[in-house]
Parts: structure tokens; C-alpha cells; sequence
């Protein structure tokens, strides 16, 4: 499963510094929230199963 | 994979974007989605008003609804959503936090010793119904979360997930006039629709008894109000679409052992050619909290070892994941009945009272 998704989504398991443009991931939700309502930006929470 | 990658990391450059691998401390009161799923994703406010759920599955491919272009192109529309919310804001009403790590079954865990590294997201399905067990609160509809647009008769497009590409004949969503080429715009609680997770979420919160669920849909540039007339039970559906979900095998009643389905070239090796089904049984559940499932079927006569071809009067299983969704949604507990196993070239029928 892993396997099919990191063929998917290979921005979600590559490291980010190897991405052309990388994204900032947060992974702390509470402090994202707060990010978020700072800047009045949107926010895009990804849930990715590890196991 | 480069581009694609480019373009979706360009499309989240105005979001806030956090990658969440552990449950423990989100609020189950704030964000819910179909936590059976190995990949989702929720675009919201700050403020906890969710805009849209990304992602959904086929009973056979965790993948049928996924692609980086639809979730690039998702990131991009949901800004003009975001826009408008900012523009009249209508927060949530505040409730208690829910921290998954707070669900009762978890507490007892963590109270019993239990060190828990991770809460998956599929955990949360199985504390919620495992709870509802004990608390003997647990409904076998219950089961049936965020189904699939084909109990209402839609199929959708995978990279443009709001537009419609089939409707089935006499379903509800044809009897409320909707074709392929529609898009949809709205239905039920979901305001507005750009994916297949907005209408599961519809869905799931739509209610199980008889109803009229509201859509509003675009054809031709102009938008229609109609509704779908949804039957008594209308989320019920053969157990093999829920068979991918792990919490089936938490559900009671349950069959009590496990193992490998056997291909077609191995149940012709056994003398099975025409059977449409066989495992070979690798386990017995005979330890933990459901030792009596593997007890009850221990003394029935099953061996770790023994091919099951049929179970209940059943043997057109697509594999072990089915038989075993297919007990618990359909079958009940204390219920006499029958596995029926192949041993030595001959059938052997062991009768059994289904244990919880």
C-alpha cells in the first residue's frame, strides 16, 4: 500500500529538498491552525498512514 | 513525476500545509474524514469550518480516486471558497475537544499500560465501534460510513470529481432528473462540492432512514435544485465494498481464525477446481480479549491447516477479507452455523454457534 501510494504521491515520502519547488510541511496542527489564522491563509491538512 | 510534483507544491503555495501521521491529538470534534483511508487530505479554515475532504477508494484500489492533478487542481479552486468564507465567516459552534488519544477504548488501553506510539487514523473507526460494543450502543448500520456515490447512483469523474460521467438507471440521483455531464454543486450538508470525499461526507452524514437529500447541480451554466428520494437503509451494500476497511475485523460476530485465500492454481492442486473459494486456515484466535471466537471454532472440529471453502451456506467469497466483512455486517451472533472445510480430498461440515 505504501509502495502504490509513494508511486502516487511521491511529494508525500521523497524528502522535501529533493522537490523542484519544495512545500513547507508543519507538523504540528495546533500551530498550523494558529499560522494559518495569522496570515488568513487556507489551510491543506494531509493524514497519511504510516502503517 | 517532476512536474506534476512542481505543480502541486506551486498550488499549495498559499496554504498553510501540515502533514499529520499521528491522530493522537486531533480533535475528532474539528476535522472528520474517512479515517479508513491510507491517504486523505482536508482543505479548511483556521477556524476549523472544513472545506472540502480529498480522497476516496474503490473496494479494490486505494488509488481509483487519486491523482496529483485532481488535488492540484482542488488546491486551486478551494482558494476562491476560502475567499469568499473570509469575506462572511461562519465559525463552527465551539465544542469540547475531542483528542482521538480521549476516545474511551484508547483511555483503557493507556490506563492498562499500553504505551501507544501512534494512533493510526483506521483506529478511530475501530475505538468508536469497539466502545459502541461494550456500551451495547453498537448498530450494524453503523458500519456503513461514507458510502460509496453508487448507492445513490452517480459515478464520478476522477480528475474533475464534482462532474458526473454515469447515472444509473432507476436509482435516486436518475429519478431526480441528474445526468452524466451534471456537475454537482451541492448536496446535503456539503455546500460545496468539488470532490468524490465532499459527496461521502454528504453522504455519510445524510440520514440512514427515508429521506430527501437536497442537490443543486450545474448543467448548461445554469444551476438546478432538485432532491434524492432515499429508501429505508438506502447506505446498505454488499459486505465485499466495505471489505477493504480494517475495522471489519474488530466487528462482532466474527468467524474466530484467518489465513491466505488460495489462487486458482492452488485450489486446482487440491482437487478444487470448480470452487470458487478456499483458505488455508493459518490461525485460530485463541488469545486476548476474543479468545472464545477461535475457541468456538477450535471446538468445532477446525485445525490451523484446514482449507475452508465455504462458511454460513456461503462459498462465492472473492477472498478472506470478504468472508470476514461478510460475517460480521451480515451474519449474528449466538446464530447456528457452518464451516464447511476440505480435508484429506473430502468435505467436512463442522457446526458451530457463532460467538460474538
Amino acid at each position: 500500500m505504501i509502495r502504490l501510494l509513494a508511486a502516487a504521491f511521491p511529494f508525500l515520502l521523497a524528502p522535501v529538498a529533493a522537490q523542484a519547488a519544495p512545500i513547507e510541511w508543519q507538523t504540528d496542527f495546533a500551530a498550523a491552525q494558529k499560522l494559518a489564522a495569522e496570515r488568513h491563509a487556507p489551510l491543506f491538512v494531509v493524514f497519511r498512514c504510516e502503517r | 513525476m517532476g512536474r506534476p510534483s512542481a505543480e502541486l507544491a506551486a498550488a499549495c503555495k498559499p496554504y498553510v500545509a501540515v502533514r499529520v501521521t499521528d491522530m493522537q491529538n486531533v480533535d475528532l470534534n474539528v476535522i472528520r474524514f474517512d479515517f479508513d483511508l491510507t491517504f486523505a487530505a482536508v482543505l479548511m479554515h483556521a477556524d476549523g469550518t472544513v472545506y472540502h475532504r480529498y480522497g476516496s477508494r474503490g473496494p479494490d484500489d486505494a488509488s481509483t480516486y487519486l491523482s496529483l492533478s485532481s488535488l492540484a487542481a482542488l488546491l486551486h479552486d478551494t482558494l476562491a471558497d476560502h475567499r469568499d468564507y473570509e469575506r462572511a465567516p461562519s465559525p463552527p459552534k465551539p465544542t469540547a475537544p475531542l483528542p482521538a488519544i480521549e476516545l474511551p477504548v484508547l483511555q483503557q488501553k493507556v490506563a492498562a499500560g499500553a504505551r501507544l506510539d501512534c494512533v493510526h487514523c483506521h483506529t478511530i473507526n475501530d475505538a468508536t465501534f469497539a466502545h459502541a460494543f461494550v456500551q451495547k450502543t453498537w448498530r450494524r448500520d453503523d458500519a456503513y460510513v461514507f458510502p460509496d456515490p453508487t448507492r445513490i447512483g452517480l459515478a464520478l469523474d476522477r480528475e474533475r470529481q464534482a462532474r458526473i460521467t454515469a447515472v444509473t438507471a432507476g436509482s435516486p440521483a436518475a429519478a431526480a432528473g441528474l445526468r452524466a455531464g451534471d456537475d454537482l454543486v451541492a448536496l446535503g450538508v456539503q455546500k460545496r462540492v468539488r470532490t468524490q470525499g465532499d459527496v461521502q461526507w454528504a453522504l455519510h452524514e445524510a440520514p440512514f432512514a427515508k429521506n430527501r437529500l437536497p442537490v443543486r447541480f450545474a448543467r448548461d451554466g445554469s444551476e438546478h435544485d432538485a432532491a434524492l428520494d432515499l429508501a429505508d437503509g438506502w447506505k446498505r451494500c454488499p459486505p465485499e465494498e466495505y471489505a477493504w476497511r480494517p475495522f471489519k475485523w474488530n466487528l462482532s460476530p466474527s468467524c474466530g481464525f484467518g489465513g491466505p485465500a488460495l489462487d486458482a492454481g492452488a485450489r486446482t492442486k487440491l482437487g478444487l477446481p470448480d470452487a470458487p473459494f478456499a483458505m488455508r486456515v493459518q490461525y485460530v484466535v485463541d488469545w486476548g480479549e476474543r479468545a472464545a471466537r477461535g475457541r468456538a471454532a477450535t471446538a468445532a472440529g477446525l485445525r490451523k491447516g484446514d482449507v475452508v471453502i465455504g462458511f454460513a451456506g456461503k462459498r462465492d467469497f472473492t477472498g478472506f477479507d470478504h468472508l470476514h466483512a461478510w460475517v460480521g455486517l451480515t451474519l449474528t451472533a449466538g446464530a447456528e452455523t457452518e464451516i464447511v472445510v476440505w480435508r484429506q480430498g473430502k468435505e467436512h461440515v463442522l457446526r458451530y454457534r457463532l460467538p460474538e
